[in-house]
């Protein structure tokens, strides 16, 4: 589903990507694990295609096709999903209404019609039940006045309602107390099937025991420096990365 | 006929021939009004227009505002004989609708006449019946002169006031005493012109008896005029007022208005304000008695190479009076927008409160906004505050709202128009016409629609 090929990305100069190839496969929840600063986010953000990173060189295929030249949006709508580590605010923008259109945008643009306001809201409660949030969520603004808790939530809230066929959380599980985060790891091993992938981004052990991915690769200055399958994950967290850098 | 052109100041009489005399010549009933307006302070106004002529930036009001452009135009008045006004199906027409086409009511298309408490007259016949008006109303030039800290009256940000004045002799809505009126009443000014560049000068005046409630929604549409609007709004006792006074197109026009509010007793002032390109606003509100009270909130927007610019001063002067400004400004392109908000808390205005706030968003590099807070505080127990903020759309909410899959223009446009909501134009109909021309901004959807 993801091919990233030979990928190096700096800012104003300064290498943070270096020449990093990575394959996310159709149906595999992928695991990247790694010291503060060795450029997770930068990956899951060049993925998702934010602004303000030079592509020095290498390849990011999805799905076959080059999406470096893609815009944010387009890239959403072919399907990849983005959960941020620091989900932003935004007054005066009502979550569901928000939701609504992100949808219905993505719907557009692969041809479909709008999503009927019922059946949207239907599956929006459905979904915070899922999930235990309060309906509240959906008539509150944007993320605004959310604890951090409730900003995770929310992501992923947002990630089952769009359904989108490559999800990237980019440290889903910081800030969450146990029950969150178990609520969390519900809801992200309830979406996961054959047909999606996860990039998972995280430091700790206690999301991938409940996700339990496929693959996990550790992650620093820019490259990985070791893949292994879950039991990697048990090691890093005996021995640290110190073990491994 | 040519206005400006011909007209040299200081030459009364050559105004009086070129602008006047040929106005009043035109009309016929009104004629016998004119003359017997002797309220008006006609020749003080005359003479104080020829002296100070068409403000520019040596004003201080003025300085972020063109007006060569008024200047170097051949205005003409507009034909007075009552022609069939046509309203366009776009402009929705309520039970509450007052018609003012090329600045004069047109009771023929309005419908006012079935809802108590509402009454619409000539300002004759109002003084007629409410003789103590008279003297309450515009009438010479020191009514509105801008009283400067240093004690000297500025007489000339009244310029064209006074030519408004002499233009038109003006129209009264009264809200009864006691009279509760929930339905909107909305004043569509009319002043399409296809053929010429129209002078229009609107003259309303709003009386709210005491313990009256009301709601009114000002639209403009106009097309190829220059608006030099006044509007004159009293508030008696109790009386409690919505405004919301909002320019719906303003194709290839200029608007100059000013807005004069006078409260008094626990009078309540809601005055929301949509501001855009080629507008120039000049709002006083004066809080006269003990506990009257305004909230002023407004929305300036610009583009192009235009200018969008409100003057809003709110003078306290009773006890325990209370003022709140919020604005926000949008500038795009390479347009400038700007604010002017002074808060004038006068001696024995004790335990009053005021603020000011404003944010500026900026849309583009050669796009400018301009945020001038003042505070004059003559009184001691008080409790006065301001802000003001300029910032551009946050990059990283776009790439959150695109990242969803929402398209970076759609997204501008989402997060504009949360920018502007914080101020609370929600519950109006006045987003319909805000949000249409932002939308025009960033050329999203079909904006007609």
């Amino acid at each position: 589903m993801l091919k990233i090929t030979n990928l190096s990305v700096s800012v104003d100069k300064k290498k943070i990507i270096n020449n990093l190839s990575l394959e996310v496969p159709t149906g595999k929840k992928v695991a990247i694990m790694g010291p503060n600063g060795s450029g997770k986010s930068t990956l899951s953000n060049v993925i998702a295609g934010k602004g303000g990173y030079e592509i020095n060189e290498g390849e990011i295929l999805y799905n076959n096709n080059d999406i470096l030249k893609l815009e944010p949006e387009e890239r959403a709508a072919s399907g990849i999903y983005l959960a941020f580590q620091y989900p932003v605010e935004i007054p005066g923008i009502a979550n569901s209404s928000f939701l609504r259109t992100a949808i219905n945008s993505i719907r557009k643009y692969n041809g479909k019609k709008e999503l009927d306001t019922r059946a949207f809201l239907e599956e929006c409660k459905e979904i915070c039940e899922k999930l235990n949030i309060d309906k509240s969520f959906l008539s509150r603004d944007l993320n605004f006045g959310f604890s951090g808790g409730e900003k995770k939530k929310n992501e992923i809230f947002h990630m089952l309602m769009i359904k989108p066929t490559l999800c990237i959380l980019d440290e889903i599980d910081s800030g969450l107390d146990i029950d969150a985060l178990k609520v969390i790891s519900e809801g992200i091993t309830h979406y996961s099937n054959k047909d999606n992938s996860m990039l998972i981004i995280t430091h700790y052990q206690r999301l991938l025991d409940y996700v339990k991915p496929d693959q996990v690769h550790i992650f620093n200055e820019g490259k990985i420096i070791e893949s292994g399958n879950y039991e990697l994950v048990k090691i890093l967290e005996a021995k640290g990365y110190k073990e491994f850098v | 006929m040519n206005l400006l052109r011909f007209w040299k100041p200081r030459d009364i009489r050559s105004l009086y021939k070129v602008f006047l005399q040929d106005y009043i010549s035109k009309i016929s009933t009104e004629k016998k009004h004119l003359r017997e307006k002797y309220w008006l302070n006609s020749e003080a106004l005359l003479s104080h227009f020829n002296k100070e002529n068409i403000p520019d930036n040596k004003i201080e009001e003025w300085k972020n505002f063109k007006t060569g452009f008024l200047k170097k135009t051949n205005w003409k008045i507009p034909e007075l004989k009552n022609k069939k006004v046509q309203v366009d199906k776009k402009i929705k027409v309520t039970e509450n609708s007052l018609f003012f086409v090329h600045g004069r009511y047109n009771s023929k298309i309005s419908k006012a006449g079935n809802t108590k408490g509402l009454n619409v007259f000539s300002t004759y016949e109002y003084f007629k019946l409410n003789p103590s008006y008279k003297e309450k109303v515009y009438s010479n030039p020191e009514k509105y002169m801008e009283d400067r800290l240093s004690g000297i009256g500025d007489k000339k940000t009244t310029a064209l006031i006074a030519l408004n004045s002499l233009l038109n002799h003006g129209t009264v809505i009264e809200i009864e005493k006691e009279a509760k009126i929930s339905n909107p009443i909305n004043i569509i000014n009319l002043s399409i012109d296809e053929t010429s560049q129209l002078l229009i000068s609107p003259y309303i005046i709003i009386i709210c008896k005491q313990n009256s409630e009301a709601i009114f929604t000002e639209k403009t549409y106009t097309k190829n005029c220059w608006i030099n609007g006044l509007s004159e709004i009293y508030l008696e006792k109790n009386a409690k007022l919505t405004y919301s006074k909002f320019q719906a197109s303003i194709d290839n026009s200029i608007q100059t208005s000013s807005l004069n509010c006078s409260l008094k007793n626990k009078s309540n002032l809601d005055l929301k304000i949509f501001n855009r390109e080629n507008c120039k606003e000049d709002i006083r509100v004066f809080l006269n008695d003990e506990k009257a009270s305004a909230k002023i909130s407004g929305i300036i927007t610009s583009k192009e190479r235009k200018e969008s610019d409100v003057y809003c001063k709110v003078v306290h002067n009773g006890k325990q009076t209370f003022s709140d400004q919020s604005w926000r400004l949008l500038s795009s392109d390479s347009s400038k927008t700007s604010v002017n908000g002074k808060i004038r808390v006068n001696r024995l205005a004790k335990f009053s409160a005021a603020s000011f706030s404003s944010k500026s968003l900026i849309l583009s590099d050669k796009a400018s906004s301009f945020s001038k807070p003042e505070l004059e505080i003559l009184e001691d127990d008080v409790k006065c505050k301001h802000g003001a903020s300029f910032g551009e759309i946050d990059k990283n909410l776009l790439f959150y709202m695109q990242s969803r899959g929402i398209k970076k223009q759609d997204a501008i446009f989402t997060l504009v128009n949360a920018f502007l909501s914080e101020i609370g134009f929600k519950k109006f109909d006045i987003e319909e016409i805000v949000l249409k021309s932002i939308k025009e901004f960033f050329n999203i959807g079909n904006a007609n629609e």
